[in-house]
């Protein structure tokens, strides 16, 4: 009898706990997958890119380029999108982010693997059990999902409560208004972030080369881009590069390279390596114009 | 032993069985420190000898077995206990698994009648150990492991800061050992109680003692009590001459050290709460504060409270030697704390989410505040008569552990190692 009733109450929090998993999950919806999970398949070229991509948004669209970059976004990522892509588009031709960083190790950690999960299917994972786990647990249940939870930590963190006067969060003020110190410091800290350690990740590199096969065997174009970067972040880089292009010169596959476009140039960027709108506007206009001259189009 | 009637062959028992208990002890934990530490005299004296430590792991929980089955032989030997013939049921009072790996040592008087009797199930019984489960796990989670964080960085790196930031470093430990410690402690209470089993309270809100003797009838009951029971009484206690009292004293401390561990830094720190004891003994203020600070009202008076951050103060000292690596870490690390840096705010840029972390464990400390008269924080949650309020708290707890609890690294419980 007792334990009856003690099942019985246990029963109704835990179903009290799941209404509360998805009023949660439609919150952080709102705010951190928001469009992550949208993507138009009227295409068949796909710009593939992390946050650097991000600032080109819609402008890609005026030369048939559907831009499916996501702020974080490891190969891994790219590969479940590649792939969600050729499942359910007639993908032609892929461009794809080939930076300094983006076979850092620290992509291991910082990527979106959360959201990315949206695209897979059963063959991105090592079991059915994963696919489960990682598809519809993870993705769905807010208690399961320690990204999330980091999500909501740093809502409350850094945008509920501003610890900045304590010293805590960084100056938002636009790249160009920054002092060259504070440009230097903030450059220096990203440095620190992605280049702690001396060889590439393994994981990203087999991502990386898994792409290239993918698009060899399913005659898929791909083309390498390096973004622009701002003089004060080039000039402190030095030679700092897990050369993600040198993969692509292997296979002899084309990049285009550049990361010295604007380096005189400050008004372009939102911060030391990712440009603002309208750097990413007329980004669109030059990486376009050259491709055509480079007949990669 | 139970059915000798000779004392000379009872005490031989006894012995044995004291031999035996120890004599595993000190094989996997003490043995390579007594080895390096004569290779280390021998060759300061000029005779150096070569010895090969042993390289074996210790067993997890071993300190705290050893100690509950060497409490049953000296309760049958002091004939306060009936030796069982139940295998099964003496095997469970050793190897109960909530309690095994980290305590609490429960007294064989405690915990082996409970396996004699059936159990019934008992709803208020079961919720308040699923209660205290949540209790723990917020302890472990959310203040445990994130002042691990901060602790460990400024520990591991303690000559890069000084002064107020070292000090920071050594309040997060304190916070750390408490939540990690008494976080299990919780957790291992309230599994038992969900079985049905009542086990003894190991820790009572020792940060809120107004001196370190209060601190020692709260810190770590299980073991205090035991000290007391099987080394401090039966060396004479309180009693005999000053001489007498500060000896017993000493030992007892520093035999609590050593328990902890194989390094000097646990002889210190053990040495250090002895003399932060001793003269509390000799003023007779030993036991001046044995209730509730402030019981039946909302806030301490200000005595009170100076006197409870004085002991804080005294605790978080102490810390510093039980955290270090060896005594070199500790006495620099205290060294560095006492320079003109100490009355500077800590750069908290360097720890994002400190700020946050002290919020919650400000938060922390007024809940276990509101709670103290129970037997945990939110003990007195069940006297709320409304369960929508009562679930509400729960919800929030478990919300705030998602939230905020750390999960980046595993982080092993402290007392595991011991």
């Amino acid at each position: 009898m007792m334990i009856k009733l003690f099942l019985r109450h246990v029963s109704v929090f835990l179903l009290l706990l799941v209404a509360l998993n998805f009023l949660l999950f439609f919150l952080i919806r709102s705010f951190y997958i928001k469009d992550y999970d949208e993507v138009d398949l009227g295409y068949s070229e796909y710009l593939l890119a992390d946050s650097h991509g991000t600032p080109l948004g819609d402008f890609t669209e005026i030369h048939d380029v559907h831009n499916f970059s996501g702020q974080s976004d490891s190969y891994l990522d790219m590969e479940r999108k590649l792939k969600f892509l050729i499942r359910n588009t007639t993908l032609e031709k892929i461009y794809i982010s080939v930076d300094d960083h983006t076979l850092s190790p620290t992509r291991e950690n910082q990527n979106n693997l959360d959201r990315s999960a949206y695209y897979a299917d059963t063959e991105d994972f090592s079991s059915f059990q994963e696919f489960i786990r990682n598809k519809y647990l993870k993705y769905y249940c807010v208690f399961l999902n320690d990204r999330y939870s980091l999500v909501i930590k740093n809502f409350i963190q850094y945008e509920l409560f501003d610890f900045s006067r304590w010293g805590g969060v960084r100056s938002k003020s636009s790249w160009e208004d920054l002092s060259i110190l504070e440009q230097i410091e903030i450059s220096q800290d990203r440095i620190d972030n992605y280049f702690e350690l001396p060889n590439p990740s393994q994981i990203m590199s087999e991502s990386l080369n898994r792409i290239i096969a993918i698009c060899k065997v399913k005659n898929i174009k791909l083309i390498g881009l390096r973004f622009p970067l701002s003089k004060t972040y080039v000039g402190i880089l030095n030679n700092e590069s897990y050369d993600a292009d040198s993969i692509f010169m292997n296979y002899d596959i084309p990049i285009v390279d550049f990361d010295s476009l604007f380096l005189e140039q400050d008004f372009m960027f939102k911060d030391m390596d990712h440009l603002n709108k309208d750097g990413g506007e007329k980004f669109v206009e030059i990486l376009f114009d050259s491709l055509e001259n480079k007949d990669l189009l | 032993m139970d059915k000798a009637e000779d004392k000379l062959k009872r005490k031989g028992f006894l012995l044995l069985s004291i031999l035996v208990n120890i004599g595993f002890l000190g094989f996997f934990k003490y043995y390579n420190f007594f080895l390096d530490n004569f290779i280390l005299a021998f060759t300061f004296m000029g005779m150096p000898i070569k010895a090969n430590s042993l390289n074996i792991i210790l067993p997890v929980g071993i300190s705290f077995y050893t100690f509950q089955t060497m409490s049953y032989s000296i309760d049958v030997y002091r004939k306060k206990l009936k030796a069982t013939k139940d295998l099964v049921a003496f095997s469970a009072f050793v190897s109960f698994f909530p309690q095994l790996v980290a305590g609490p040592i429960e007294r064989a008087s405690n915990l082996l009648p409970q396996f004699y009797k059936s159990r019934k199930f008992d709803y208020k019984q079961a919720t308040d150990g699923l209660r205290q489960v949540l209790w723990g796990l917020f302890k472990k989670v959310v203040i445990a492991d994130n002042c691990a964080e901060f602790s460990n960085t400024i520990f591991n790196n303690s000559s890069d800061y000084e002064g107020s930031t070292l000090v920071l470093g050594a309040v997060f430990f304190t916070f750390q050992i408490y939540g990690d410690f008494s976080g299990y402690s919780d957790i291992a209470i309230g599994t038992s109680r969900l079985f049905g089993f009542n086990l003894t309270q190991n820790f009572a809100f020792p940060y809120f003692s107004r001196d370190m003797a209060e601190f020692w009838r709260r810190w770590h009951i299980s073991l205090s009590t035991w000290f007391r029971d099987y080394l401090y009484i039966p060396l004479g206690g309180s009693m005999g001459s000053e001489a007498q009292q500060i000896r017993n004293i000493f030992i007892i401390f520093l035999v609590s050290g050593f328990w902890h561990g194989a390094n000097w830094t646990f002889i210190a720190w053990g040495t250090l709460n002895a003399i932060y004891f001793i003269p509390l003994l000799l003023f007779d203020k030993n036991r001046q504060h044995l209730g509730i600070v402030a019981l039946d009202k909302k806030f301490p008076s200000l005595r009170e409270l100076f006197s409870i951050l004085c002991t804080f103060g005294l605790t978080v000292f102490s810390w510093i030697f039980f955290r270090a690596e060896n005594m070199n870490h500790a006495l620099s690390y205290i060294s560095g704390i006492f320079s003109k840096e100490l009355f500077e705010i800590p750069d908290f840029s360097l720890f994002p989410g400190a700020i946050t972390l002290l919020i919650l464990i400000i938060g922390f400390l007024l809940v276990e505040w509101k709670g103290r008269v129970g037997q945990y924080g939110i003990s007195g949650m069940k006297s709320i008569p409304s369960r929508v309020q009562r679930w509400s708290i729960y919800i929030l707890i478990i919300v705030v552990i998602d939230i905020f609890g750390n999960t980046s690294e595993e982080i092993e419980f402290i007392y595991f190692q011991f």
